[in-house]
């Protein structure tokens, strides 16, 4: 019953396919490509993209954007930062960074459904508000020397595998799930595809529109909590250009930015690639300046392969 | 064709709005721009800024971009010429790309000063130095050579590609390695001015040269980034950092151990020493070659260099395990 | 006066197999206004998109000021002094009244700036030519009424210096007022020597300004007379044809009681004063002009519109929509006339298409949906309807129109609905996927859902329609059953007429 020609059509198994010839040529040009360091290395800096992406992905499937995640980070890092350095339980930090994420988010969302305003305007003003705001709060100063107990969260490994990539693939099985299997969840293409149509069709729009926004900020915040943890330092540009990653992440990975169409394992393979060809330059110890160059291009290319396939559909 | 007219009035009554202050003011306005705001090195030059300000009677203006960006730093300029400041001193970003807003600054009648980071020489009335280029390069190099026991491979994480003072740093820090020949630098890698992205980039290289001994944070963000990296890699005491960053944040990787010793100057005494000198120049003295001023508040005593039109606040200071609690900048 | 200025002879044009013109001939004179009339679909539209140069046409010959010409878009047909000012102005709001008329071909001083004073002076030349006094030159356009802007256009056509000027429903948008004015410009036309195509669907306004009409009907010109030689019965007639058809028999029986009522419903600029039942066993149709109300009255049952006043009773109780969703949960269905905008996905897949609706109905006890069951659903209505796919996951827009139209229906036959309405069921679709789509709906009058149908097709309404209600600029001008429903009839009330039931001939 399997459709090879199908899968091999994809955006999931081209992205797949890069990945492994790119580790293929890394694990032969450089031995230290595949050492557990490096791998432990590699998932721990991708961790807090793909967790966001999850959220991301929903939010571009509906045909928006969310450019605040990287502020919504850093002022869930603050905030778990201030706690943790308060000597709080590492728990009440992880709930309040959520708190923060998702009301952020809830706002982002509110502001395009009830104030009608497109998703880029609405979160770009967030994205501004929200590092203000951390400028004040933190009025210039670092946190710094958070206790190493309460870093576990970041830190941590299980079963040699990092804490931080164990909680991003559990969020990515249920929310991948989620996307399949509950009626929200599906409806959320619907809304990517057509909006009209799906409205007429029974789905309810605005409140569609606010979860995918709640749930990227309480995604944002939950990677802010583990950025914190892990790095034990928050300034006041934590997190930015972060957004961007995440976005270029989901965007490799498939998701049209058009909407309608995407998954969250193939953003996952997106962070994966992204994180590879960093991870890869350094190790051949290529120019560091030409790695913009490499991912620009990459992103360009895809999204014009998305163009494309829109244009063939739509004639 | 009305739009048109409508236009231009409105910009000249804009103009003259702006131009106003310049006939109502009182005191000296002095401006200083840092490469951004918000980080610890910046606030100790504004503390300094201030006590200065209070301590000689002149306004002082601290503001900047939230990141290191050029583009927004030469807008910020732009304001404060409309504003008609007396002085503007500014740590550039890039020195090229400044050149012109400090050039209309200057034509103004603007006392223009760089500070921290030089801009071009023709455009800057002073250059308030913190120390010279070559003694910061070559003293880093040998904190790093010291702690490295004088051979081995090591790296370099530096901030901003294009800030002209780290690139400087770096120049003379290679002068300074022929004098080390069992020691290797395998690469220079960018961090931006951001602590967590320098921690990633120094985990990558520590797993990329498995034969690393040391790396040199370049700026005040990658210094604490690349030992919190050596730290987290579990390298302590395989590994040392070292750095130009402020003692605040490195204090707790002096004490693991990640960091032995690292270098920078005063950066209080440096945004005080700004003011005083914008101040100086304002009342209408000239810097004399070879004098060593005597500035009341801060420790040191700064010299002139003539031929480069430069302040200099006094030599390098080497941060440790024994003075480094002394300091809560 | 008497030059023939423009001349179309055995026009044909084709879209995708169906034949929207057939030899048509159609001729214009210089100062002479020439209406031209015809039901929907009839190809007018068609006929004046290739004379503008928006299509261009698969046969035949356009003759234009005595010489052979091709027009190959609507820039040179301006050029040529063909212009066209359609229903919908189109305008750009933030731009001055001068700066519309001049765009795309400005007044220039010698030093290539735009030489505002002197179009300012060509502009109010132009308004008084129309005998208007322009005291809105500077205003951005947006801010005047549709009236004034369509005058503007009027403006430009003339600007640049038009011989033929095709005006597309000019008074539909227009108040009494705004009409009267228009008639008198156009009179003003007429005197100075421009031609003019008139089309609309008041026959009284035709017989008021034009001095000929021309009538089509399914793609042919069925007539061509001076206005003197016919009255307002003989156009009703000619537009209206002899349809053959065969009505579907449906073994539906009609309820005693009706399942829907509504009562005075009122949506200002939309639909006015709207009351009727619907029956269990009946297929109710609603026939009348594209625009005139009828997906108005439609979206407001569903809840995608909401009424001003008026009450809808359903299944004998007062009944309140507040969003589709709500619609559906009641047993309402709605299959709307766009189905590109409102109906599909086209980049989603045929079970998703079909299943999208009923997702919270096929879930277990945790909320998960049951994926055997739904893919059981598609195949189901797949099969039932005979939908023409390469398989469940195929994406929709890689069907044909008819087989995507059979998609969007086993959607909304999937939440059961008591009440499923139609919007144009059969547009755009072939004659043979036509023909099953109209004995799937007779299946479900069966079945006991009660259908309403909405179209513009007089032989689609007159197969299967038990009642009719037609509809007029947003008014019911006729109720029509059993013998009645006739063509002639539908014409005459979709006309505005006002028919009333029983009294038809």
């Amino acid at each position: 019953m399997i459709n090879f020609q199908r899968i091999v059509r994809r955006r999931e198994f081209t992205v797949l396919v890069l990945i492994l010839i790119l580790s293929a040529i890394f694990s032969f040009t450089t031995e230290r490509f595949l050492s557990v360091s490096n791998i432990t290395n590699l998932l721990l800096q991708l961790s807090g993209v793909a967790i966001t992406a999850i959220g991301m992905t929903m939010v571009i499937i509906t045909g928006g954007i969310d450019v605040s995640a990287g502020s919504t980070l850093g002022m869930a890092c603050v905030v778990s930062g201030y706690l943790l350095m308060g000597g709080y339980s590492p728990f009440l930090a992880l709930v309040l960074a959520v708190l923060v994420g998702l009301g952020i988010g809830f706002v982002n969302g509110a502001i395009i459904v009830w104030g009608d305003v497109p998703p880029i305007i609405a979160t770009l003003g967030m994205m501004n508000l929200i590092r203000a705001l951390m400028f004040q709060t933190l009025g210039g100063r670092w946190i710094s020397g958070i206790p190493p107990a309460c870093r576990t969260i970041g830190l941590g490994k299980w079963l040699g595998v990092p804490i931080p990539m164990w909680i991003a693939t559990f969020l990515i099985i249920v929310f991948s799930y989620f996307l399949s299997y509950r009626p929200l969840g599906r409806h959320i293409y619907a809304v990517g595809n057509n909006p009209e149509a799906a409205r007429v069709s029974g789905v309810n729009l605005k409140s569609t529109i606010i979860f995918v926004y709640a749930l990227t900020g309480a995604l944002a915040g939950f990677a802010g909590l583990i950025n914190a943890a892990r790095t034990g330092i928050v300034q006041t540009n934590s997190g930015m250009g972060f957004e961007l990653d995440v976005i270029a992440a989901v965007v490799l990975g498939g998701t049209s930015a058009l909407g309608g169409r995407g998954t969250i394992i193939g953003s996952l393979l997106g962070a994966f690639l992204v994180g590879i060809i960093k991870n890869g330059m350094v190790l051949l110890n290529v120019p560091a300046l030409s790695e913009g160059l490499v991912i620009g291009a990459l992103i360009i290319i895809s999204v014009l392969a998305d163009i494309i396939r829109a244009r063939r559909e739509t004639r | 064709m009305k739009k048109y007219r409508f236009s231009i009035v409105l910009a000249l009554v804009f103009l003259l709005v702006f131009a106003l202050p310049v006939f109502a003011q009182e005191k000296y306005k002095i401006a200083f721009v840092p490469k951004l705001v918000g980080i610890p090195y910046f606030n100790a030059m504004e503390e300094g800024g201030k006590k200065a300000a209070e301590d000689l009677g002149v306004e002082f203006i601290y503001t900047g971009p939230v990141t290191a960006d050029v583009a927004k730093q030469i807008e910020t300029i732009d304001n404060l010429i409309t504003q008609g400041v007396d002085a503007i001193a500014v740590a550039p970003n890039d020195p090229a790309a400044i050149t012109p807003v400090l050039e209309k600054a200057k034509e103004k009648g603007i006392l223009v000063l760089t500070s921290d980071t030089d801009g071009a020489q023709e455009v800057r009335d002073l250059f308030v130095n913190q120390a010279i280029e070559k003694e910061i390069g070559y003293t880093t190099m040998d904190e790093l050579a010291k702690a490295m026991d004088y051979e081995g491979e090591f790296a370099i994480v530096s901030c901003g590609p294009t800030a002209w003072n780290l690139n400087t740093w770096i120049l003379y820090e290679l002068e300074r390695l022929a004098e080390y020949p069992d020691m290797e630098l395998v690469t220079i890698r960018y961090a931006e001015e951001d602590v967590q992205l320098a921690i990633n980039v120094a985990l990558d290289l520590i797993n990329a040269f498995p034969n690393l001994k040391g790396i040199i944070g370049q700026c005040s963000t990658s210094a604490p980034g690349v030992a919190e990296a050596v730290t987290q890699a579990g390298k302590i005491g395989e590994i040392v950092a070292t750095g130009v960053s402020v003692p605040s944040m490195m204090r707790p990787y002096v004490k693991n151990g990640a960091v032995k010793s690292f270098v920078l100057w005063n950066p209080v005494d440096l945004g005080y020493l700004t003011v005083w000198a914008a101040k100086y120049l304002l009342d209408g003295n000239q810097f004399e070659e070879g004098i060593e001023y005597e500035v009341p508040g801060i420790s040191t005593k700064p010299r002139y260099a003539a031929e480069s039109k430069m302040l200099i606040l006094g030599p390098p200071m080497v941060f440790d395990a024994s003075n480094v609690d002394d300091f809560d900048f | 006066m008497e030059t023939t200025i423009l001349e179309c002879r055995e026009i044909s044009k084709s879209f995708g197999g169906v034949r929207a013109l057939k030899k048509v001939d159609f001729s214009l004179r210089q100062g002479e206004v020439h209406a031209l009339v015809g039901e929907n679909g009839a190809g007018k539209s068609t006929l004046i998109r290739i004379i503008s140069g928006a299509l261009l046409p698969d046969e035949g010959e356009i003759w234009y000021g005595g010489q052979k010409v091709e027009i190959t878009s609507p820039r040179l047909a301006q050029g040529m002094g063909i212009s066209a000012v359609y229903q919908d102005p189109l305008i750009y709001p933030y731009l001055s009244v001068v700066e519309n008329i001049f765009l795309g071909r400005e007044i220039k001083t010698p030093r290539g700036n735009i030489d505002w004073k002197r179009q300012e002076e060509k502009a109010q030349e132009l308004f008084a030519s129309l005998n208007i006094a322009p005291h809105f030159l500077r205003q951005p356009m947006g801010e005047l009424s549709v009236g004034l802007q369509q005058l503007v256009l009027i403006a430009k056509a003339l600007a640049y210096e038009s011989q033929v000027i095709i005006f597309d429903e000019p008074t539909a948008i227009l108040t009494e007022h705004e009409a009267e004015r228009l008639f008198q410009i156009i009179e003003t036309l007429r005197e100075q020597g421009v031609g003019i195509i008139y089309i609309s669907h008041r026959l009284e306004e035709i017989f008021q300004i034009a001095d000929r009409v021309t009538v089509m009907r399914d793609g042919e010109v069925v007539g061509d007379y001076p206005l003197s030689a016919v009255n307002r019965e003989m156009i009703v007639e000619l537009m209206a044809g002899k349809h053959l058809v065969e009505e579907i028999e449906h073994g539906g029986e009609k309820s005693e009681q009706p399942v829907l009522v509504v009562k005075n419903l009122t949506k200002k600029g939309k639909f006015e004063d709207i009351s009727f039942e619907a029956f269990q066993g009946e297929i109710l149709a609603f026939s009348g002009l594209v625009g005139s109300g009828r997906t108005d009255v439609a979206q407001a049952i569903f809840g995608i519109i909401s009424p001003d006043s008026g009450e809808i009773y359903y299944r004998g109780e007062k009944f309140k929509v507040h969003s589709p969703r709500h619609a559906m949960e009641q047993g309402i269905a709605y299959l709307p006339e766009d189905r590109k905008s409102q109906g599909l996905f086209p980049i989603l897949s045929v079970s998703y298409n079909i299943t999208v609706s009923i997702l919270r109905q096929i879930t277990n006890h945790l909320g998960i949906v049951n994926t055997r069951k739904e893919r059981e659903i598609a195949e189901k209505y797949v099969k039932e309807l005979s939908i023409r796919t390469p398989g469940l996951e195929a994406k929709v827009f890689s069907l044909s129109g008819g087989n995507q139209q059979k998609v969007v229906l086993a959607k909304w036959l999937g939440v059961n609905p008591r009440i499923l309405i139609l919007d144009e069921p059969t547009r755009g679709i072939d004659v043979a996927a036509k023909a099953e789509v109209h004995q799937m709906i007779a299946q479900l009058v069966e079945r006991g859902i009660v259908v309403i149908i909405i179209s513009s097709e007089l032989p689609e309404v007159l197969k299967l329609a038990d009642r009719v209600i037609v509809m007029h600029e947003g008014k019911i001008t006729g109720v029509f059953e059993g013998e009645d429903i006739s063509s002639t009839n539908l014409v005459r009330a979709a006309t505005g007429e006002r028919v009333l039931p029983g009294k038809s001939d």
